[in-house]
């Protein structure tokens, strides 16, 4: 564990290049092997690989060990705050190789313990709001033919993704086991998930009225004045109405009336199509 | 535009690059070329029109924002939406808004390559506990990189190569035969198709009391304000903060 002093002489220990090369060889791997039966765990395994084959290197049954360890079902979120559990596991493996009284099942009990709610931090910052954010402000450039656009796109994104959590998988590295007593401290983590999913509702909130678009061309002849509902009614109440009350819809039924969203695709194809001919939408 | 052979092929490989998990040097297993806006790009490129394609992928983009892939699920494959349909979109001089609804086909019918992997690679997985038996990390490596993505590049490539190929043409016609009312009723459903995209976050979102309510704000916040992104993530971000603070004030945290 980092620089903290250890009572013997440590056998073997991990330097930055091994440590760089798990996390890269993760984040290339990470979902290469996918499957429903185990999802990443292959990819958790190439993680580890090169620390696994250092550090068990002249004991073939404790290497055997840990490489089922870490082909135990895995699924978290990869890309920005998961490499923290690969952290984690790294350092608490290395503890183990230098003699440390650490059972195994303690190593996949953390990573048990972190996948969950990593993957709830990670994919609603990440799908919550970076990428919204980054890809409304590409999509906007795009749309008026800027050749950056993509450029700019693939490099945001990466660049915080893997500063983001290549920062965090190394702080995690150095922490050790401590750092999982502080995450689960009192009530951190439901502090943590209430700001992140606060920020992300205003976020897509945004992102809402700026994409989805609604209106009626239908007018009302009263006598010789002509009223055009959607100019002279709606807009008069409040602007995007009909825009706030089709994602209301949307919302209500994919998440409360759990309808599937290939159905709530069909509905919408057919709400077009019967709106258009009428003339309503 | 004529898509020769040679192109159909560079953009199956070009699916395959976005496909999700596929390693290499696409960016976070493909999630960052996967965007629309991305890999439309590059199919504007293999096609010979970057600034059409850009374009096009930006606008079939909008939809996809919100898609989200959470838990191995994959609702819509937002690569195959993309290249097939911005190469369609590009080949027939379809609209950027008519392109959006030949995308969200294709975008359901790539999830099924992506069911088909999940389950194919459950045997490579098997494969690699055997190896992990004995210890033997080489072969487990090649396990998980080699069979997987030799197969993956089969079942993506093939298919879209041929969708586009031969697809130019059928698309070709069906525009020529829809103008007037029917485009106006494509460019409607596109207009509100990112609403499935923003319900599937907002189901995500909403795990806590009054999570709607900054929902409701945002909306209205960009309504009126039309501020820009960036922006208005730095407002939530501080409103956010401010929130959690006063939400723990007298608790442990």
């Amino acid at each position: 564990m980092g620089e903290q002093t250890m009572e013997t002489q440590k056998k073997v220990s991990l330097t930055k290049k091994d440590l760089n090369k798990a996390y890269w060889t993760f984040e290339t791997y990470a979902q290469a092997c996918c499957s429903y039966e185990r999802l990443q765990a292959p990819g958790f395994f190439s993680g580890m690989r090169n620390i696994i084959d250092k550090l068990y290197d002249d004991d073939p049954e404790q290497k055997a060990e840990a490489c089922q360890r870490h082909m135990e079902f895995y699924n978290s979120e990869f890309a920005l705050v998961g490499p923290v559990i690969l952290g984690a596991a790294i350092a608490m493996e290395e503890e183990k190789a230098n003699g440390a009284d650490i059972d195994g099942q303690a190593i996949s009990a953390i990573k048990t313990s972190l996948m969950g709610p990593l993957a709830g931090i990670g994919d609603t910052l990440r799908q919550g709001t970076l990428i919204p954010i980054i890809g409304s402000i590409a999509i906007a450039l795009g749309q008026a033919g800027n050749l950056f656009a993509p450029i700019f796109y693939m490099l945001a994104t990466l660049a915080l993704n893997w500063g983001i959590s290549h920062t965090l998988f190394m702080k995690v590295y150095d922490k050790g086991t401590a750092f999982v007593a502080e995450f689960f401290q009192g009530n951190r983590m439901e502090k943590i998930m209430t700001i992140i999913t606060t920020m992300g509702s205003v976020t897509i909130g945004a992102l809402a009225a700026n994409t989805v678009k609604l209106s009626t061309p239908l007018e009302l002849t009263l006598g010789e004045k002509v009223l055009n509902i959607q100019a002279d009614i709606l807009d008069s109440v409040i602007l995007n109405l009909l825009p706030f009350c089709a994602v209301m819809l949307v919302f209500w039924l994919i998440g409360k009336k759990k309808v599937s969203i290939n159905k709530v695709i069909i509905g919408i194809f057919v709400v077009g199509i019967v709106g258009g001919l009428i003339g309503i939408l | 535009m004529h898509i020769s052979i040679f192109q159909a092929i560079l953009l199956g490989l070009l699916y395959y690059l976005t496909n999700n998990g596929t390693p290499w040097v696409t960016g976070l297993g493909s999630v960052s070329i996967r965007q629309p806006i991305v890999c439309g790009a590059i199919t504007g490129l293999i096609l010979g029109d970057v600034t059409q394609g850009v374009i096009i992928g930006a606008t079939i983009n909008t939809l996809y924002l919100g898609f989200i892939n959470a838990g191995g699920t994959l609702p819509a494959d937002a690569g195959i939406g993309g290249i097939v349909g911005t190469a369609l979109a590009l080949s027939s001089g379809a609209s950027a808004e008519a392109a959006i609804a030949i995308a969200v086909p294709l975008g359901i019918a790539g999830t099924m390559i992506w069911t088909l992997r999940q389950t194919v690679n459950i045997y490579f997985v098997h494969q690699m506990d055997k190896y992990a038996l004995t210890g033997d990390t080489k072969k487990m490596a090649f396990w998980q990189k080699w069979p997987t993505q030799i197969f993956a590049c089969l079942v993506t490539t093939i298919p879209v190569a041929a969708m586009v190929y031969l697809g130019s043409a059928a698309v070709q016609g069906a525009i020529d035969a829809l103008s007037g009312t029917p485009l106006h009723i494509l460019s409607v459903i596109g207009s509100l198709l990112p609403a499935i995209g923003i319900g599937m976050l907002l189901k995500m979102l909403n795990t806590r009391k009054g999570i709607l309510l900054f929902f409701v704000l945002g909306f209205f916040l960009q309504t009126y304000s039309g501020l820009g992104m960036l922006v208005i993530a730095i407002f939530a971000g501080i409103l956010a903060y401010v929130y959690g603070e006063l939400k723990f004030k007298d608790q442990e945290v």
